[in-house]
């Protein structure tokens, strides 16, 4: 993956309730050439401050009182007005246990970055991000990035939908490469 | 219907359902349409050095503040060990201490041992928070380690002593819940 970027015109929202890890992160991302970088103290600020400007990125911490780094995702996909809702969200948690970053895949960010982290880590997200945005879901159960990060073009099985026609879901078993159900 | 043309109406369908899914669009990436692709020795390009550089004048202080995190885990422990203590107010305050303090910062100055015991440690803390006095002598010992770590300002994975060390404090933590999940009604 290229790092090859000139990152200096972005602006980007810097959220954590601890100050010596956001001081951390504050120092990487000015290091990194980002020109604009504010800090929030926690998911209330966070979204204050996120309606009044205007961000590209924010990097919000998941555990944090009394709004949390999950919180202010889903209310950032949910009630941010027109394109804010579409801002790419990199959630940097000390927590890595399958069920907590599954609990921020679903709240809609858009990158987990686990702690502790470096600049190299750090760009490597924000390339990430760069290099591979996904389609964005928005129904009523989730509002994000499309979770799905592999797209399988060779799938040839059943979608299993409840719209699919039965033309769709059959098969032909005389043909050679039949797949059974 | 041959193989071929089954894939072709499959592939014709996705493509129609996609672009009829009222679910799915593709916005602005603000971030890629402000950042620019240069050259690898640009004066613009994001440099890992740069970064690297600027954190390390912050060492000096972050390991002073390590260390001094360190010694409140340890005084949280002392007070968990007392009769009557809430555990309920001081456990937690030990795992954020152990995760947002010790486990990143050691981390990110590549004070692995030290990150890796204070994670540890927070894990077990989320399994058994501080019942007995085994789970305190295992919460001491954890203390102990990373102290030893950051005053010997131990960087990277250490040498076999700490290898045996860490491997001797998981053996403590897999024994204790052990003993948990085979008999939860008869803590020490």
């Amino acid at each position: 993956m290229s790092s090859n970027y000139d990152l200096s015109k972005l602006s980007v929202l810097l959220v954590d309730d601890n100050y010596n890890t956001r001081r951390l992160l504050y120092v990487i991302l000015r290091s990194l050439g980002i020109e604009t970088v504010v800090e929030a103290v926690d998911g209330t600020d966070a979204f204050a401050r996120f309606e009044q400007g205007d961000y590209d990125l924010v990097v919000t911490d998941q555990v944090m009182e009394p709004m949390d780094g999950l919180e202010l995702t889903q209310k950032i996909r949910r009630d941010a007005a027109g394109n804010k809702r579409y801002t790419p969200i990199i959630m940097v948690t000390g927590h890595t246990e399958a069920e907590r970053v599954l609990a921020a895949r679903d709240a809609g960010v858009t990158e987990v970055l686990a702690k502790p982290v470096s600049a190299n880590s750090i760009l490597q997200r924000i390339v990430s991000v760069i290099e591979n945005q996904r389609d964005f879901v928005d129904a009523e159960q989730y509002v994000g990035p499309d979770r799905r990060r592999f797209k399988l073009t060779e799938y040839d099985g059943s979608k299993r939908r409840a719209q699919d026609s039965v033309g769709e879901t059959t098969t032909d078993p005389t043909e050679d490469n039949a797949v059974a159900d | 219907m041959s193989a071929k043309r089954r894939q072709d109406q499959r592939e014709e369908l996705r493509m129609t359902q996609g672009k009829q899914n009222p679910y799915l669009s593709r916005p602005p990436n603000p971030v890629a349409q402000k950042s620019r692709r240069v050259e690898a020795n640009d004066s613009g390009a994001a440099s890992i050095e740069t970064a690297e550089a600027n954190l390390a004048r912050l060492e000096d202080d972050y390991v002073l503040a390590i260390e001094r995190n360190i010694e409140t885990i340890a005084e949280l422990v002392e007070k968990a060990s007392e009769d009557g203590a809430d555990l309920d107010r001081l456990v937690p305050r030990i795992q954020r201490l152990c995760v947002d303090e010790v486990k990143s910062q050691a981390g990110t100055f590549d004070y692995a041992l030290a990150s890796v015991a204070a994670h540890q440690l927070d894990r077990f803390l989320e399994k058994t928070p501080l019942l007995t006095q085994t789970d305190i002598r295992i919460a001491r010992e954890h203390v102990a380690f990373m102290r030893a770590i950051m005053g010997r300002r131990l960087k990277g994975r250490g040498g076999r002593l700490e290898d045996q060390t860490l491997d001797a404090l998981a053996g403590l933590i897999a024994k204790r819940t052990a003993k948990t999940d085979v008999s939860e009604d008869n803590p020490e």
